[in-house]
């Protein structure tokens, strides 16, 4: 090493003798003060945006909620599935109806009603389901929907099986 | 490289925005950063705001600190290259390694005593191109082909202007009795 780089290598701190002012540090604190200042605003104002939002949304679903509790009925058009099936449900609850009709004895119906009413529970936690799930799920809970629409075709089919039968019994009986 | 935990609590401390921290990285680097500034740019009150502006960029990037090198060596460089933008804005022109003046014979004969303050008032006279190469290389560290990245020039550019640079720094401490008249 040359004689000149050496000599400033061997006394390198002694090139570093200046302080900064204290003036300095202020300086720079100030400015850092300012940028935070800055980024609280900016922080606020996107607060402020973002509970703006968060309350639309709010209000957005507490409506449709509204809308849909008041109801509780399907929109059919949701969806092509469903749209399929409104005509599939009309033509199942005429069954029902037309079946329940031909019902003759008293308890037996009152039996019935009692079966009824509890499909009905459940076909209405099917609808409220569809609903919730914003239909979603809509293939298995129509196939639920059938399900349910033909068991009460069942149970009514059996007890006018049965109804008959004995018809027929009576009829033989009094001949 | 090993940065020790303190340095990595501090700095984090810093990006997270605590003053304190960001004073206490100040105050350990502020005074080698400053004399670097005094060096590179001469005028102090310049020197000073390149200082505080290099620190509002340190704390501004420090989120971008990789741990790829000390938190000094990358708080130098942004200091360094603050220097370098400022006096590239008041038009220092590097010449290119095909043009080489003619230097005068500066042997190095025992004639020169070297001493702290006659040393800092030469560099301090150098031309500014010729300063910034002779601090860059001599004073910080840098070897050439980091001088070429700082500067944007060949290494064999900064070869040749630091050993020119280094020629005229002979030629003014040889004379160094006038250096003290430029100063009184």
């Amino acid at each position: 090493m040359e004689k000149l780089e050496k000599f400033i290598k061997e006394n390198r701190p002694s090139f570093d003798d200046k302080t900064p002012d204290r003036s300095i540090w202020i300086g720079i604190e100030q400015k850092l003060d300012k940028q935070d200042s800055n980024k609280i605003i900016q922080l606020r104002w996107f607060k402020v945006a973002a509970g703006v939002i968060l309350i639309l949304c709010c209000g957005i679903l507490i409506g449709l909620n509204l809308n849909n509790f008041g109801s509780r009925t399907l929109n059919y058009a949701a969806n092509p599935e469903l749209l399929k099936y409104k005509d599939a449900e009309s033509y199942y609850a005429l069954q029902v109806n037309l079946k329940y009709n031909e019902l003759k004895d008293t308890t037996v119906k009152a039996n019935v009603d009692e079966d009824l009413k509890q499909l009905d529970i459940i076909y209405q936690q099917l609808k409220d389901e569809m609903i919730r799930s914003n239909y979603t799920n809509s293939e298995i809970l129509i196939d639920a929907m059938i399900k349910n629409h033909k068991t009460k075709i069942e149970i009514l089919e059996n007890i006018l099986n049965k109804q008959n039968q004995n018809n027929n019994e009576n009829e033989s009986m009094s001949l | 490289m090993v940065i020790s935990l303190d340095d990595k609590n501090l700095i984090n401390d810093c990006i997270a925005g605590k003053r304190d921290a960001q004073y206490q990285l100040y105050k350990k680097y502020s005074k080698a950063m400053f004399n670097i500034c005094l060096r590179m740019v001469t005028d102090q009150s310049e020197a000073e705001d390149v200082l505080q502006n290099s620190f509002i960029d340190v704390f501004a990037k420090l989120k971008y600190f990789r741990f790829e090198s000390t938190p000094g060596a990358w708080i130098k460089r942004i200091v360094v290259n603050n220097c370098i933008n400022y006096l590239r804005k008041s038009k220092v022109e590097f010449q290119s390694a095909d043009y080489i003046p003619e230097v005068a014979d500066t042997s190095e004969s025992d004639d020169v005593n070297f001493n702290i303050d006659i040393v800092k008032k030469a560099i301090n006279v150098l031309p500014d191109g010729y300063r910034m190469i002779f601090c860059l290389y001599t004073m910080e560290g840098y070897d050439h082909g980091e001088i070429a990245e700082i500067l944007n020039i060949s290494e064999s550019t900064s070869k040749s202007q630091y050993s020119r640079a280094r020629s005229k720094l002979y030629e003014i401490l040889k004379s160094n009795g006038s250096i003290d008249l430029i100063y009184q």
